[in-house]
């Protein structure tokens, strides 16, 4: 299998990696990198278990082709703190992941990081939006929900 | 010994603004969307990669990726003409290439509501930020609740070659057997949606535990009620053997109807759904002769199908009264498969 030569940041580190043109980021992550904190399932943009955030909005590892990499930015779960955002990961975990005991914890915290990048301050809906899907039967979600409002109103406090 | 002259090295296509990931399979990055069409023309055939949903998840192997040496792809991700979104009096015009999350952030003010709701609860998070129009249209599964919308809606559709450009409704994409008539050189690049004055509107999806990726029938319904009278009614199926069906006689026959549909209206409405439903699931040996030959043939999954959207849309003639209702049950429902996966 030929492989190609990709140049991106990962992590907030520049790296440059070779792999197939359609192998997809997520078994690069967990194959080549060892970074396994990113979860999947059956790699076809169903379960929501492989979130990471690219340039800074939140999408599906799985569905990401190497090619696909060149010239952008990726977060990944183990990297989650290095973002100077607040909140950050410990916080969301103590107030958010509390309500949940699925496999899909870390997807939780991906989704919540990419809601408040883009959003300063996300209503009701906003957060509804950006968990929708990734939630389980077994999590409360209402828990989470307000566990996520408990954040914004923790970050419009710090504004002020 | 005398050597064998050395064979010519075939020489990649490149355009000024266009890189090339791989020498075994040719990755184009066009800036626009002359680039585009030049490249797909010299390249016919060539793989247009736009979010990647629907290619990664039904290729999965590297093999049936192409592999080394495989189909060039064109990645739309540097075209910036094919991600603009434009609000126009009579219509809404939306690049090929927007994600889905673009539309839900644009609003139900601008979308229209049914579809702005299709939009919010395709999928999850990460797959709406990825997904494009475009690519759910080109699919070759119409299993979307957003495609069912836009072929009530009368969605038309751009489409471009090197030589060429016109508008097509989205209706007149697919052949009957769900083949899509664009040529290798042919790229869909505008999807234009009218703003109908519609008071009444009803989406819904049945089966598959809510999933709204791969759901099991969909139903969309859009009327307008002048007068009790319906004036214009627009239903359209999705889900029954990967086709989205739209039956103009079952609207002509409803407009300028009096509301409440009187049980006549209703019966002949439920005969012509059915018979139109059937010939989707039904093999022909059972229709016609009504002796089933080939027992493996019945697919009782598409059966459930045809019941349930034969229901709900005798559902929401009968509810045509009250838009109220039907705006907050389509809100409910929407809602309840909202959270969970």
């Amino acid at each position: 299998m030929v492989k190609t030569e990709v140049a991106l940041k990962l992590n907030g580190k520049n790296i440059k990696l070779k792999a197939p043109v359609w192998k997809n980021l997520l078994d690069v992550l967990r194959e080549d990198l060892g970074l396994v904190g990113t979860r999947g399932s059956q790699g076809a943009g169903n379960c929501g278990l492989c979130l990471v955030l690219k340039n800074g909005k939140t999408v599906d590892a799985c569905s990401i082709p190497f090619f696909e990499l060149m010239d952008t930015e990726i977060v990944t779960i183990e990297g989650i703190n290095l973002i100077k955002e607040f909140p950050d990961r410990s916080l969301i975990i103590s107030e958010v992941l509390k309500n949940t005991v699925s496999y899909r914890s870390n997807s939780i915290i991906m989704a919540v990081k990419g809601l408040f990048l883009e959003k300063t301050f996300p209503g009701d809906d906003d957060i509804k939006y950006a968990l929708s899907g990734i939630l389980s039967p077994v999590d409360d979600s209402n828990g989470i929900i307000q566990g996520v409002k408990k954040l914004v109103n923790m970050r419009s406090r710090r504004r002020r | 010994m005398k050597e064998r002259p050395a064979k010519p090295k075939k020489q990649p296509v490149t355009i000024p603004g266009v890189k090339s990931a791989s020498a075994a399979q040719t990755i184009f990055f066009p800036r626009s969307i002359k680039e585009l069409l030049t490249l797909y023309n010299k390249n016919p055939g060539s793989i247009i990669f736009a979010g990647g949903t629907g290619i990664m998840m039904n290729r999965r192997s590297e093999r049936e990726r192409g592999g080394a040496g495989g189909r060039p792809v064109i990645s739309l991700k540097r075209v910036q003409d094919l991600t603009k979104v434009v609000r126009r009096e009579r219509f809404l015009e939306i690049g090929a290439a927007v994600p889905l999350s673009r539309l839900a952030s644009i609003g139900s003010r601008i979308v229209p509501k049914t579809l702005y709701n299709a939009i919010i609860n395709y999928g999850y998070y990460g797959t709406r930020n990825l997904a494009t129009l475009g690519g759910l249209i080109c699919s070759p599964w119409d299993y979307s609740e957003i495609i069912t919308i836009l072929y009530a809606l009368d969605a038309q559709l751009e489409i471009r070659s090197i030589a060429h450009t016109g508008w097509i409704l989205i209706s007149g994409l697919k052949k009957a057997d769900g083949e899509s008539i664009l040529s290798e050189n042919e790229i869909l690049t505008r999807v234009r949606i009218p703003y109908g004055s519609w008071n009444r509107s009803y989406s819904r999806v049945f089966g598959m535990d809510g999933s709204s990726t791969y759901p099991g029938a969909i139903f969309s319904g859009f009327a307008r009620i002048e007068k009790e009278s319906i004036e214009d009614i627009r239903l359209s199926f999705g889900g029954i053997g990967n086709r989205v069906i739209r039956e103009r006689n079952i609207e002509m026959t409803l407009q300028g109807k009096k509301i409440p549909l009187t049980e006549k209206d209703l019966s002949l409405i439920e005969s012509q759904i059915t018979d139109l439903l059937d010939g989707f699931y039904k093999p022909k040996d059972i229709k016609e002769t009504g002796v089933l030959a080939t027992p493996a043939s019945i697919n009782p999954v598409e059966s459930y199908r045809a019941s349930a959207l034969k229901r709900i849309m005798l559902w929401f003639l009968n509810n045509l009264e009250y838009p109220d209702y039907l705006g907050q049950i389509g809100g409910l429902q929407n809602r309840q498969s909202k959270l969970y996966f």
